[in-house]
């Protein structure tokens, strides 16, 4: 393992001992804040994705829904604009924040409070979709990090997506192969509000040591 | 197939009988308006009304809708108009996801026919298409329809549904998607007419692009260089760091210290968010605070808008005042649409702060009017209450148990409260009030004994023509050429091509400087201080309108497109007109020049402008159409024409100014397009259908 590699994990272990229980109640500097783009207020809402090669920060407070990133995620990935491979989910949680309660006016969504608790990849150390495929078709990049499908050896049974919490990989509809992120980023680099943002551990190392 | 899907969804609603066929032989049109217009044209005999059985409902995209391009959310909808003189062709516009959905469940277009005798919703997943009992939505807000079909269909589903105003086939209704997004023109009617009260799409394809990598580097070159907020207004409404000019009408307000005051968690900054910064550009429209004032920020949770759009110009706001009133208490939306009616009432009554009275009677409002599908017809509909209220007329229409139902005193009082006992009332068709939604149009002619010529003709109102047309916009904006982009429509024109152009907040002299060099010396006048009529005018207008069509076939949004100005200093300003094209040639991998692209989306106001002839039996459009009213030529009396301090119109500079912006579309004295023009556009069978019924 390299020093850089060595350096961004044990940055990334440190920061996901500090933020266990999420980050309600834990004292974030100022420079911590201003890097996550949030207020301390804020903070507790964020959703955190650690993966071995950055640090991926969702903030639903500052997500508009307008599903960018879903649309830069597969023209990038897939050749084209489709909404439905994406690997970050917004569509499905903009309206009512996820299914329709009877509460629906006070929840998340458009229809409610408007926080849009998007889902994403997090790229699980030991992840489900990774583990339960029985044909092994998705394995950790050796670069990255990300756990990546190998269409040619998916089988399209779908275990995957059963087997995430968050049923983030989908089955294409024309070849019924799983699809799934892969880290490139295409989803942050067109969010009109940076509601998406992916830190790299040495700026996090860096904002960690600058203390207050 | 790039760009397009290639296929047309036709649901029948007399036999709920669905098919697909090939949408091909309509590329020429590019999609969109273009597309449906002419769907409509090869469909709909002339004579056919719009509650008829055959009056028919095309909802078409093109082939840049859903591919990703900043503001390509916008979808079509072409039909007959409830409101106006003639019930001829018009096209309504609706946002939120339904392009990128039509686009996904793998359609250009969805052609709606027949009628049904029973309430049902259309429901597409993708090629399982599917007519669907409705009977328990009936009835129901257009909210609490969306929310029952999304519990059904699944939570992701987008619904486009109609409220007691389509149902009960009120003219001026709407059909509403998502929060707040509105297809007007009378369509919800129509589609209360059909008993349709909702549409479901769900979609798993996409739009293929021929060339991805070229759309994503073009969706980085508009978003870092050419747009700047909403309307592209491209300077900041207050001095920053990065900005030569500011200018407090412009619509890029966020900054520093302007907040999203009630976002989850605690006010998120505007802040800056300089050229060259599209991850921050979202930022740039404070619309609750742009719409409502400063009063608004601490109750704005956030911006939304439609899908793919980056400018966000939505101010969504949370206002727990409303709680009392039994109802949701969030609301989004932009311009009119976030006050549609607070302007019933003569007195608001504060709640909790000075101020917060008016802003709570324009949410409440707004709420309102969405959830019954009433349109407003760009504040039509308030106008003409507003008129028989304040002159009286009122006692005189409504019978007189009616009126004595109504407490006329909350009005004054600021009890808003009466904004629902009028709106509730206006959607019963049972009720004389509704005859006050049938359109300036049928109002002036139910009413007329008592009204004379006075209603039709008033500022108040502010029609841009006597077939009961709002203006939007017209004269206030750079003279004739905002009047005559109004002229190819049935309804009110919504050109922002110019107006853009005009608000921008860049200086006069550099919107001259850069508009001249394309059309000409003299096409932009400085504000309120205008010269008489010249052909660079013309010109101009012509280029709006035809944008304008471009991109409501495309789709892209006219409310922010074309690129004309920059917000980069360092290009002078300048935008780019040609990336429309460069879009189109990315995504269908058809090299098309801006002019190309232009011509084909002007086919489209060619095959409107001799439906118009057709439906109303004449070709003299200069006096049965492009008639603006009185009210026009006759504002700052004191003023005379073209001196500083007016942009009222003078009579024979408005005829002046048709037969040039006539001869700049190819049609003669009379405002119809001759045989010649329609031919060089392919529209042979027009000019001959035309021509077998002696209109040409
Ligand atoms: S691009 Fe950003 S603001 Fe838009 S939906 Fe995605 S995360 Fe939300």
């Amino acid at each position: 393992m390299s020093k850089g590699l060595m350096n961004r994990e044990y940055t990334r272990r440190e920061f996901m001992k500090m933020t266990a229980k999420g980050l309600a109640g834990v004292s974030l500097s100022g420079s911590m804040l201003s890097l996550l783009g949030t207020t301390l207020a804020q903070a507790e809402q964020l959703q955190l994705y650690p993966n071995a090669e950055y640090l991926l920060v969702f903030n639903p407070a500052r997500c508009t829904g307008c599903q960018r990133c879903e649309l830069n995620c597969t023209l990038a990935n897939d050749g084209v604009a489709q909404p439905y491979l994406s690997r970050i989910h917004v569509r499905d949680y903009a309206q009512f924040g996820g299914d329709v309660t009877t509460e629906y006016l006070d929840d998340s969504g458009f229809f409610g409070n408007f926080s849009i608790p998007a889902e994403t990849c997090r790229q699980c150390k030991d992840a489900p979709c990774m583990v339960g495929c029985p044909v092994k078709a998705i394995n950790p990049d050796p670069v990255t990090g990300a756990r990546v499908v190998d269409e040619n050896v998916c089988i399209g049974c779908g275990a995957c997506v059963n087997n995430c919490p968050w049923h983030m990989p989908r089955l294409r509809p024309d070849t019924g192969k799983s699809t799934k992120c892969i880290n490139c980023g295409a989803c942050v680099a067109g969010c009109p509000t940076s509601a998406l943002k992916m830190i790299q551990w040495e700026d996090v190392a860096t904002a960690m040591n600058a203390g207050a | 197939m790039n760009g397009w899907t290639g296929k047309l969804l036709r649901v029948n609603l007399t036999t709920r009988e669905t098919g697909v066929e090939s949408s091909e032989k309509y590329f020429g049109y590019v999609g969109g308006k273009g597309m449906a217009t002419r769907i409509l044209y090869d469909e709909v005999p002339a004579g056919v009304k719009p509650y008829d059985p055959e009056s028919k409902v095309v909802m078409a995209v093109g082939p840049n809708s859903g591919s990703s391009a900043p503001c390509s959310g916008r979808t079509t909808l072409c039909f007959l108009s409830t409101f106006t003189k003639g019930n001829a062709v018009v096209d309504a516009h609706i946002g939120g996801d339904v392009a990128t959905q039509l686009k996904a469940c793998g359609y250009d277009a969805l052609i709606i026919e027949g009628a049904s005798d029973v309430p049902v919703y259309i429901n597409v997943k993708d090629d399982k298409v599917t007519v669907e009992d409705a009977a328990a939505l009936w009835g129901m807000t257009t909210t609490e329809t969306t929310a029952a079909l999304c519990d059904k269909e699944g939570t992701g589903t987008t619904v486009m549904s109609i409220g007691k105003a389509g149902e009960n086939m009120i003219n001026l209704s709407c059909v509403i998607t998502g929060v707040a997004h509105c297809a007007g023109g009378g369509v919800g009617a129509i589609f209360g007419s059909k008993k349709l009260k909702a549409i479901c799409l769900y979609g798993k394809g996409g739009t293929q692009v021929a060339d991805p990598k070229r759309v994503l580097a073009l969706n980085n070159y508009v978003m870092s260089d050419l747009m700047g907020s909403n309307n592209n207004h491209v300077v900041p409404n207050t001095p920053q760091s990065f900005s030569e000019y500011d200018s407090p009408r412009s619509r890029w307000t966020g900054h520093p210290g302007l907040t999203w005051g009630a976002a989850p968690g605690g006010p998120v900054d505007t802040g800056e968010s300089a050229p060259g910064q599209p991850t921050l550009m979202g930022y740039r429209c404070q619309k609750a605070v742009f719409d409502h004032g400063m009063i608004a920020e601490k109750y704005t949770t956030k911006m939304i808008g439609c899908t793919s759009c980056p400018v966000r110009c939505y101010g969504a706001v949370s206002l727990p005042q409303l709680k009392k009133f039994g109802r949701n208490t969030t609301h989004a939306n932009t311009c009119l649409g976030n006050n549609p009616y607070g302007g019933l009432m003569k007195a608001y009554t504060d709640f909790e702060e000075e101020g917060d009275g008016k802003l709570t009677a324009s949410v409440y409002s707004a709420i309102l009017a969405d959830d019954l599908g009433l349109w407003d017809n760009y504040g039509e509909l308030k106008a003409t209450l507003n008129y028989f209220m304040d002159n009286g007329y009122m006692e005189k229409i409504l019978k007189p148990e009616e009126y004595a139902e109504i407490d006329w005193s909350k009005r004054e009082s600021g009890d808003i409260t009466f904004i629902a006992d009028i709106l509730t009332r206006v959607c019963d068709k049972n009720h004389t009030l509704s005859t006050l939604a049938q359109g300036a149009y049928f109002v002036d002619k139910q009413y007329h004994d008592l009204i004379g010529d006075d209603y039709i003709n008033s500022a108040a109102l502010t029609l841009w023509s006597t077939i009961g047309a709002k203006r939007h916009h017209g004269n206030e904006c750079a003279a004739q050429v905002g009047m005559l982009t109004n002229v190819v429509y049935n309804r009110d024109g919504m050109c922002h091509t110019i107006v853009n152009i005009t608000g921008s907040g860049l200086p006069y002299h550099l919107q001259r400087n850069i508009v001249e060099e394309r059309f000409g010396k003299g096409c932009l006048d400085m504000p309120k201080n205008y010269t008489p009529m010249n052909e660079a005018k013309a010109r101009f207008a012509k280029f709006g309108v035809v944008r304008q069509a471009l991109h409501d076939s495309f789709t892209l949004c006219n409310w922010v497109w074309p690129m004309t100005f920059s917000p980069r200093k360092e290009r002078g300003y300048k935008g780019d007109l040609s990336v429309e094209s460069q879009y189109f040639s990315a995504i269908t991998g058809k090299e098309t020049s801006e002019e190309e692209l232009d011509f084909m989306a002007e086919r489209g106001i060619q095959l409107a402008r001799a439906m118009t002839v057709k439906t109303y039996g004449t070709r003299d459009m200069r006096h049965e159409h492009d008639v603006i009213p009185e009210y026009a030529y006759s504002t700052e009396p004191d003023v005379p024409v073209f001196t500083e301090g007016t942009v009222k119109m003078e009579k024979e500079d408005w005829q002046l100014a048709l037969s040039m912006f006539y001869k700049e579309f190819g049609w003669d004295e009379n405002g119809a397009p001759t045989r010649e023009t329609l031919e060089k556009f392919d529209l042979k069978d027009v000019a001959d259908d035309l021509e077998a019924s002696g209109l040409l």
